[in-house]
């Protein structure tokens, strides 16, 4: 094998490909980049038998050929390089020359490398990759990172009615959103995407659109940008019933400014965070205000009020109902609009969180329960 | 054989021939998700972790694990992999629930207060409906109004015969309303209390109450709507209260024994509005629904009862209501008296029973001869006469066991009835067809078709 490509190209692919080897692995071919140069492409795979990557570059390619390289070794060689860059095989090892560098490194036979999908299958759908951006953003927050309830590590890929959503929850707050697609989704098995290729996708620069599709028998993910093909195991388990949780009624309508709810969040885990936490919002319908509190009992307490827009029941005149502001946090960090829409029905139950910019993104946020 | 222990076994040995480091990345994480033995050979299927993992194993060590697991079991093996995350890990999560999807904590208490308070049936259930093709679309129907009260179909219609479950489903739609919301404004009642309270507020001068009662509901449940025909001041009452609960978007439902157009007496304006619902009708039961009835009755009273007892007593019994008079006799028979659960002490049961439940045929003995010799299209000197082959013999048993059964007639008469025959092979008659009726379905339909000749 023998090519010669540009060192941009090459420093962009090898760098993603090395985000999908195994840092800790006792079987040193998973800590190999798979190097595959034919026609006028040269590939870049790796995987760490959870997802993988397979990345193409245009190439002058001399002589074909593949041959499986050391990637963090490769990695630190090739992100310090700017001329274009030959890469040379010779009895499993590769010869890299750059201007006046000169480089050898050891590598090992392509036949041990496990195999990866390196063509997505024909039935999928496409989705914009802004829109995609958007939807992975809004929901990859709030999907669990406890490793002892791994179906909620992942994102659902739900079909309702011939639409796509997006949900994750970590069984305290829930995100869900309407994702368009270019091409109608047939009717998948809902499969629950894992967290970590989502991200890899997520990074992906390129305006493409993007190709999905679910190989359901084996239990495979996949999606292809451009030339880069992103594959992932589907994690297995049933998903919770998220539509029964979701209010469809609410008795209080808070309509806030986004800055000013994130200063005051801000100001009040200043004293919430060494309690547990815990913010109180209480709105008091009168005078159209929401006051946020949060008290710590060794160093002091606050409190702020926020001007609203309430829209209540003749039955709730005063609410009151406590929260965790990370979760509050987080969630306003993606919401896009300048107003931030909260509905509630008791203090006990989900608040809903709506954002007027993206009407099909919901968030829910369940309460800490007073005792 | 213990497919854990199996694999546990084969890794040990796998682990020999093969480097720790393929061993630790490859093969641990593997399990054995089916297995099972097709004339001699062991087909099993190993589930790995996800798609690489397999088509590595599969690729590089396929022989090595067949290898392996042949010398386990002494048998030849055929493997196949797949892609399955192993259970075992899978169980372990099955934990309380997060928060948020913790059932919010309906007070147990506020709903049987509400249920009460609405005069419900407690245990008109949809949970405990049975629902096959002679109920299915009356049941579809109660679903979708309880699911979407006050615009499904309003008003419900519901009509059938005595004991086919009408007020069941009636009931049923009430317990999802409440379930959902005790607070929920419902009342079920019959007619006759209607119209009671009707005659109170006029006897009391408290009409107003009674309107206020009835008008303000978000669900109105009347059972045996016909008894209001011709009660005219109770009918325009009803007229009012049901455009007040229905303007409102409130559900009404009804139960009937006919349609609206055959309820005599019933004012056309009253007609109208039932007809601008949705009728349905529920059929009786048949075999296999009664079976269902049988076993979930049974179950509510802590009874097991074996498939042929099921069988035996779906057979003979026609109305759910009388399977449950039936049940009850059979619980109190086995736990005051002592009894045991028997195909026997059933069918001395059912004998008795029926006479009490079912004496609707007033046939005499003559009509009945008559009858099934023209049902089975018989001589009636055949019928009653000594010849035993089976075209004569059968419709000869089943007169006794109609005699016996549905008129009531001590053995002796019957078998003098039935050409002078000895009281114990009437017994025997009994015994056979009520056995038959169970399981044989020609049987089935030539009694059914029998009983409706003797009643029409």
């Amino acid at each position: 094998m023998k090519f010669i490509t540009s060192a941009e190209n090459l420093k962009r692919t090898v760098s993603t490909a090395s985000h999908f080897i195994s840092a800790k692995t006792q079987l040193p071919i998973l800590g190999n980049i798979l190097i595959s140069a034919s026609g006028s492409k040269v590939s870049f795979s790796a995987t760490n038998l959870e997802n993988a990557v397979s990345l193409k570059i245009p190439a002058k390619v001399e002589k074909e050929g593949e041959i499986t390289v050391p990637g963090k070794t490769f990695l630190d060689i090739v992100l310090n390089l700017n001329n274009e860059i030959e890469i040379n095989e010779d009895k499993e090892k590769i010869k890299i020359s750059s201007g006046s560098f000169k480089s050898t490194i050891l590598g090992l036979n392509a036949t041990d490398f496990p195999k990866i999908p390196n063509t997505s299958k024909k039935e999928g759908f496409v989705i914009k990759k802004s829109e995609l951006n958007t939807a992975l953003l809004n929901t990859l927050f709030s999907l669990s990172l406890d490793e002892t309830r791994p179906i909620l590590t992942g994102v659902l890929f739900d079909f309702i009615d011939g639409d796509l959503y997006f949900i994750s929850t970590d069984g305290f707050r829930l995100s869900k959103i309407k994702v368009d697609t270019k091409k109608t989704p047939k009717d998948f098995e809902k499969p629950v995407v894992p967290k970590n290729i989502l991200y890899e996708i997520l990074k992906n620069e390129s305006e493409e659109d993007v190709f999905i599709s679910i190989d359901e028998k084996n239990g495979q993910f996949i999606a292809s940008i451009e030339d880069c093909l992103y594959s992932s195991r589907i994690i297995e388990g049933s998903y919770p019933d998220y539509q029964k949780i979701i209010p469809d009624k609410h008795k209080l309508r808070v309509v806030l400014d986004k800055e000013e709810l994130v200063k005051a969040i801000k100001l009040a885990s200043v004293f919430a965070r060494e309690a547990g936490n815990i913010i109180k919002l209480q709105v008091n319908s009168h005078q159209s205000k929401v006051r946020i509190v949060s008290e710590n009992q060794t160093t002091g307490s606050q409190e702020n009020e926020i001007e609203a827009k309430v829209e209540n029941d003749e039955d709730v005149k005063d609410f009151e109902i406590s929260y965790n502001y990370k979760f509050i946090e987080d969630y306003l960090k993606v919401v896009k609009a300048d107003e931030v829409v909260m509905e509630f029905s008791e203090e006990s139950k989900a608040g809903k969180f709506l954002d007027s910019s993206s009407p099909t993104f919901l968030h829910l946020i369940m309460p800490i329960k007073n005792s | 054989m213990d497919k854990d222990k199996l694999w546990k076994d084969t890794l040990n040995l796998l682990k020999l021939s093969v480097s720790s480091a393929t061993y630790g990345t490859y093969l641990v994480h593997s399990h054995i998700h089916d297995l099972k033995e097709v004339g001699g050979r062991v087909v099993i299927e190993i589930g790995c972790m996800s798609f690489y993992i397999k088509a590595q194993v599969e690729q590089r060590y396929f022989g090595l694990i067949q290898d392996t697991l042949s010398k386990i079991l002494e048998k030849p093996v055929d493997i196949t992999f797949i892609v399955k995350q192993s259970t075992v890990n899978s169980q372990q999560s099955i934990e309380k629930p997060t928060p948020l999807f913790d059932e919010p904590k309906v007070n147990k208490q506020e709903i049987d207060e509400a249920i009460k308070n609405a005069r419900i049936r407690p245990s008109y259930t949809f949970d405990k409906f049975a629902v096959s093709g002679s109920n299915q679309l009356a049941h579809a129907a109660a679903e979708a109004v309880s699911k979407n009260l006050g615009h499904a179909y309003n008003p419900l219609f519901i009509w059938g015969g005595v004991g086919v479950g009408k007020s069941h489903l009636m009931h049923a739609i009430g317990h999802v309303v409440v379930s959902k919301n005790p607070r929920a404004k419902i009342i079920a009642c019959t007619a006759e209390d209607f119209t009671n309270d009707i005659v109170d507020g006029i006897r009391n001068k408290t009409t107003a109450e009674v309107r206020k009662k009835y008008r303000k509901l978000e669900a109105l449940f009347i059972d045996d709507i016909q008894f209001i025909a011709g009660k005219d001041t109770a009918q325009e009452e009803f007229f009012h209260t049901f455009n007040a609960v229905t303007t409102a978007g409130g559900q009404v439902v009804l139960t009937s024994d006919k349609p609206p157009s055959e309820i005599s007496k019933l004012e056309l304006r009253l007609r109208s509005r039932f007809e601008a619902g949705l009728i349905v009708d529920v059929a009786p039961p048949d075999f296999e629904l009664r079976s269902a009835i049988v076993q979930i009755k049974a179950e509510e009273r802590g009874l097991k009862l074996d498939p042929d007892m099921v069988s035996l007593i779906a057979g003979n019994i026609e109305s759910a209501r009388a399977i449950e008079g039936f049940l009850v006799r059979l619980f109190t028979d086995i736990n005051l008296k002592g009894g045991e659960l028997t195909i026997d002490n059933i069918q001395k049961i059912i004998g008795k029973n029926n006479g009490l439940e079912e004496s609707k045929i007033k046939a005499s003995p003559e009509e009945i001869v008559k009858t099934i010799a023209k049902y089975y299209s018989i001589n009636k000197r055949d019928l009653l006469g000594e010849s035993r082959a089976r075209i004569y013999s059968r419709p000869r048993q089943i007169l006794m066991y109609i005699l016996r059964t549905q008129i009531n007639l001590p053995y002796q008469t019957v078998g003098r009835i039935v050409g002078g025959k000895d009281h114990t092979t009437v017994m025997h008659a009994v015994d056979n067809i009520q056995l038959l009726a169970s399981t044989n379905v020609d049987i089935q339909g030539d009694l059914s078709g029998i009983k409706k000749m003797l009643l029409g």
